[in-house]
């Protein structure tokens, strides 16, 4: 072989070696040629709308304004439109979270993330979002063809973007690092974002956690900690009286009952599951960025999920409070809202204006869902909190040996139903998944994530998410509804979540009307397991005319903070104290301030100044007993410079000073000091779920023990109250006492104990000199990015608040919280504000990724621009302009 | 670089390159890099094409980052795959590097397989 003969070869083989090597993934890398060309590759960036812009589907122009926050302004000339519109630039901003929203609700992660993230599918599968959604598609089509349209609308403009970037090559580097397309959207996948809102917000563990509970510390003590009414005051929005007696409603229940566990029907044909997940469906991938897999299977694992850190309406905390005109400074009535989720970038909310002729309204909405959910039309405003009432209910199966794949239900023995559904899985083969369902529900799998193990057991859920619920209707009524009337008549379709909503009118009407479902059963308490036999089951809903609700009171004012919105006298079981309702204190510093004369007339400064409180209300009640404590004459030196430090503190939660550490620290050690002796008797200790240890006792059980703790401490000691909540059932001891000894302790004792354990708590976080200590050294906010990718994340970051303050920030670091700030001005709803901690773009690079959120911070609000017309431009609002045109005949859409 | 064959093998590299890139064929520096080959008298073949595929490529890059924020996309990669955001020079770098070098290779192949002379190839 002659030296040519060797160069050429040579340089054959390494043009060859050179293209293999841009055709193999390297490293964490998918392969670089087709990835990183800057022909196709993941180079481009969804550009700048242009003036122009032609979309399939649209039937007639539409004009879009954007703010300087990228929020648009979509102006279209019919409904089918400006939904269109709506879902395009949804997805245009925010097509990551789209698809991985609807693949964990439909259970198909493992399918882009591996088999780490099957448990997360199984549980989705098992609890049947997709299953529900599917068989509501129907359902919608059949009963609200207004609604479906809607819908369908919205979803071919997501089909729209999807179509436009895979076209030219502008799908988010998420997509192509993981190897794979999102597929077509679907009517159903919307119903599907609507059924992981109703999970976050309305299913619930706490059956299950009760009866871990009452297997430790016996049924006796169980039901004293864990009582059905809460052991301490609190203001019931609507405190009755209630002139009607429980009758449930029979036929609404069965109107909503989807068809399943009958082999039949949209939820339960063989086509519905084999199309989607069968074992061929699973789409071909290649090896991809392990390290952006690994981040997010991480927190599917640890979480309920990537949307919520945990299950059971644990973090479904908010503020909503509506003002007449008579105690406001404009003579209308004021509307505020803070709904309290996870806080993630992007955020679960997309502020948008929509115009049509027969609609007018500015709010936020849950991407993949079409119209808004929280915000205002030209008439009236609205926003939502979480009722909390009991959604999910479990019951035991009897089964038997003698009868395989049975269970007993009113004496006879019921074959389950199975439902079988393949889990698409990377990188290997599609793993089955076998569901039962017995006429209750689903049978859940023991060792689900995020969900107590109780052996032995068969236990079927009966969920109200799985009910068919027309929430599109109910918004698409309430977006054109004029007067509390019509706002009404909107939410009698509201279905799941239950939820407050909280209105004012322009006619100045206000009202909260807790809207939705409320189960009612034969018999027992929907708080515990129940039996499976029959005489246990939901017998009807409670009727529209009987939920909560309260309308222009004689004093002023309404408002929800996740407490029980009812009283003792309220005729039916809605829900316990603990693991739903929230301990109340919140809604007392709401209230107190909404009470209080000197605060007349409220303006919307006021109104923001109440949103962004840090004020504790449970701090303010037991700061002069701690420091009583802290000041008697048996106090040890410790103990007085703990009540030196809290001495002046007024009970607000800032993040530049040191009483809110020590409160916090003291507050979590006084739970510790009580309780802890109890758990340790019943080994509760040992179960990582119930175990006292570690940062959030005092909010554990939605602060149920805080609310034992603020009564044994306030109320006299002869009165009942003290009596229901320190009294220990079976013995002569209180929860002060010590049971592993039997030594009675009193009180100040324990709070003497608890004030050393937070100055050490404090020195050893903080330094030892107390002038040093702040509490925003050891309470901080993080705000991270859905894709886990801690460049993404915005904080942590020093923080104001608590748990139980209206500026909700619990757990640290506080990773929920105010997702969404709104005021309604109803004297002139252009003058209306609103913040959330975000930005309407998913894309990091994007300037708009996060651009709300340091006016969120500092409690500042931008003003929401709410023209009739897309000519009004005063005030030089608009940022950018585009006209979307309908596609000509025979052209693709994109820029003309 | 000077000789004004190379000029051709540039300009035809460069251009199928581009053209490549513009249509969404970015494998078409592999035949511009073979086409590119076949012009006779060039002195230095593999720096011909490897320049040509070269600066299409980075044109193409200049016209990203101009217009489509492309830099951002690029460290938004790098965090998504756990690396420093720097490294989203190397996303745009490396395959420019690689795509050049392929093509340089198989230019100068070429023309050695057709007898010609030119330089060695590196």
């Amino acid at each position: 072989m002659n030296r040519r003969t060797v160069q050429r070869l040579a340089a054959a083989v390494g043009g060859v070696v050179a293209v293999v090597l841009l055709l193999l993934p390297l490293g964490p890398l998918p392969a670089l040629g087709p990835t990183f060309n800057p022909g196709t590759g993941l180079f481009h960036a969804a550009p700048k709308l242009p003036g122009q812009l032609r979309i399939a589907g649209l039937q007639a122009p539409v004009q879009v304004n954007e703010d300087a926050y990228g929020v648009p302004h979509v102006f279209a000339q019919n409904e089918h439109d400006l939904f269109l519109a709506q879902g395009y630039l949804t997805a245009r901003n925010r097509m990551v979270q789209l698809d991985l929203m609807r693949r964990q609700g439909e259970g198909r992660l493992a399918e882009i993330l591996g088999e780490a993230a099957l448990p997360s599918d199984k549980l989705q599968l098992a609890l049947g979002l997709k299953r529900t959604a599917e068989a509501s598609v129907a359902r919608l089509r059949q009963e609200d063809p207004v609604g479906y349209a809607e819908v369908a609308a919205y979803t071919d403009g997501i089909n729209a973007w999807r179509s436009e970037a895979l076209r030219q090559h502008l799908l988010p580097p998420f997509f192509r690092l993981l190897g794979y397309q999102p597929q077509p959207w679907q009517v159903a996948d919307s119903l599907v974002i609507q059924g992981m809102m109703a999970e976050d917000l309305a299913f619930s563990s706490g059956p299950l956690e009760r009866a871990v509970l009452e297997n430790h510390l016996g049924q006796a003590k169980r039901a004293a900690l864990f009582p059905t009414l809460p052991v301490n005051p609190y203001l019931p929005y609507d405190p009755g009286p209630y002139p009607f007696s429980a009758q449930p409603d029979a036929a609404a229940l069965q109107a909503v009952q989807l068809d399943f566990g009958q082999q039949k029907g949209p939820g339960r044909s063989a086509d519905s599951g084999a199309v989607r997940n069968s074992p061929a469906a699973a789409v071909a991938t290649t090896p991809q960025a392990k390290a952006l897999q690994v981040a997010l299977v991480d927190q599917i694992t640890e979480g309920g999920g990537l949307f919520s850190g945990q299950f059971a309406q644990a973090l479904g905390n908010s503020n909503n409070w509506v003002v007449a005109g008579q105690l406001t400074d404009t003579g209308q009535p004021y509307l505020a809202g803070d709904p309290h989720l996870t806080l993630t970038l992007p955020s679960i909310w997309f502020e948008v204006q929509l115009d049509a002729p027969d609609l007018h309204v500015y709010g936020v909405s849950i991407p993949g869902t079409p119209g808004i959910i929280i915000g205002h039309n030209a008439n009236v405003a609205w926003s939502l909190t979480n009722v909390m009432n009991v959604q999910a209910c479990y019951y035991q199966e009897e089964t038997s040996a003698a009868h395989p794949d049975a269970y007993l239900h009113h004496g006879q023995w019921v074959a389950f139903d199975h439902d079988r559904e393949w889990i698409p899985v990377k990188g290997s083969a599609s793993v089955p998944f076998d569901v039962r369902w017995s006429v209750h529900g689903p049978v859940l799998p023991q060792g689900l994530p995020g969900l107590p193990v109780l052996p032995g057991k068969t236990l079927a859920m009966a969920y109200t998410g799985n009910l068919f619920s027309d929430d599109i209707g109910a918004l698409h009524g309430l977006m054109q509804a004029k007067d509390a009337a019509e706002i009404r008549a909107a939410l009698r379709h509201w279905g799941s979540p239950t939820q407050n909503f909280a209105y004012a009118t322009d006619h100045n009407e206000i009202g909260i009307l807790s809207a939705g479902y409320y189960p009612v059963l034969q018999s027992g308490d929907p708080n515990q397991l129940l039996d499976g036999r029959g005489g246990e089951d939901w017998v009807g809903l409670i009727s529209f005319d009987q939920v909560p609700q309260a309308q222009n009171p004689t004093g002023g004012f309404l408002f929800s903070a996740n407490q029980r919105e009812v009283d003792a006298n309220y005729p039916y079981n809605i829900g316990s104290s603990d693991n739903d309702f929230d301990a109340g204190y919140r809604a007392r510093t709401i209230h107190d301030f909404l009470a209080d004369p000197k605060n007349r007339p409220l303006t919307l400064q006021k109104m923001q100044a109440l949103q962004g409180s840090n004020a504790d209300a449970l701090a303010k009640e037991l700061l002069p007993i701690v420091r009583k404590v802290a000041a008697s004459a048996e106090a040890t030196p410790t103990q007085r410079q703990a009540g030196m430090l809290l001495a002046q503190w007024d009970g607000v939660m800032r993040q530049d000073q040191a009483a809110p550490a020590l409160w916090w620290r003291f507050l979590g050690a006084l739970v510790q000091e009580t309780f802890g002796p109890w758990w340790q008797q019943a080994g509760l200790d040992k179960v990582k779920r119930f175990s006292l240890e570690g940062e959030p006792q005092p909010t554990g059980w939605r602060g149920v023990l805080v609310e034992h703790l603020e009564t044994m401490l306030t109320a006299s000691s002869d009165s009942k109250a003290y009596h229901l909540a320190a009294d220990v059932p079976g013995t002569s001891l209180t929860w002060w006492d010590d049971p592993r000894t039997a030594t009675h302790r009193s009180a100040d004792q324990v709070i003497g104990v608890a004030l050393e354990d937070a100055m050490q708590q404090c020195r050893k976080q903080m330094g030892e000199d107390p002038a040093k200590w702040q509490w925003g050294q050891i309470h901080h906010r993080l705000v991270a990015s859905l894709t886990q990718t801690p460049a993404f994340d915005r904080g942590p970051v020093s923080a104001d608040g608590d748990a139980f303050t209206p500026n909700a920030a619990g757990n640290e670091p506080s990773t929920a919280g105010p997702s969404w700030r709104m005021i309604a001005d109803l004297s002139h709803l252009d003058r209306s504000v609103g913040i959330y901690p975000g930005g309407e773009s998913g894309d990091p690079a994007s300037p708009h990724y996060a651009d709300q959120l340091p006016l969120w911070q500092r409690y500042q609000y931008k003003r929401l621009y709410f023209p009739a017309r897309p000519q009004d431009a005063s005030g030089g609002w608009v940022s950018e302009s585009v006209r979307l045109l309908p596609q000509e005949s025979g052209r693709k859409g994109g820029a003309p | 670089m000077s000789y004004p064959k190379d000029g051709g093998g540039v300009l035809l590299s460069f251009v199928l390159a581009e053209v490549g890139l513009w249509v969404g064929w970015w494998w078409l520096f592999i035949v511009g890099g073979l086409a590119s080959g076949l012009i006779p008298h060039q002195r230095h073949p593999f720096w011909s094409a490897f320049v040509g595929t070269f600066l299409a490529w980075a044109v193409m890059f200049g016209v990203r980052l101009w217009k489509e924020s492309a830099w951002g996309q690029a460290t938004v990669t790098a965090h998504l795959a756990g690396l420093p955001g720097i490294s989203g020079a190397l996303f745009m770098l490396l395959p420019t590097w690689l795509a050049a070098v392929a093509a340089g290779l198989f230019c100068f192949a070429v023309m050695r397989w057709q007898g010609r002379k030119g330089q060695k190839p590196l």
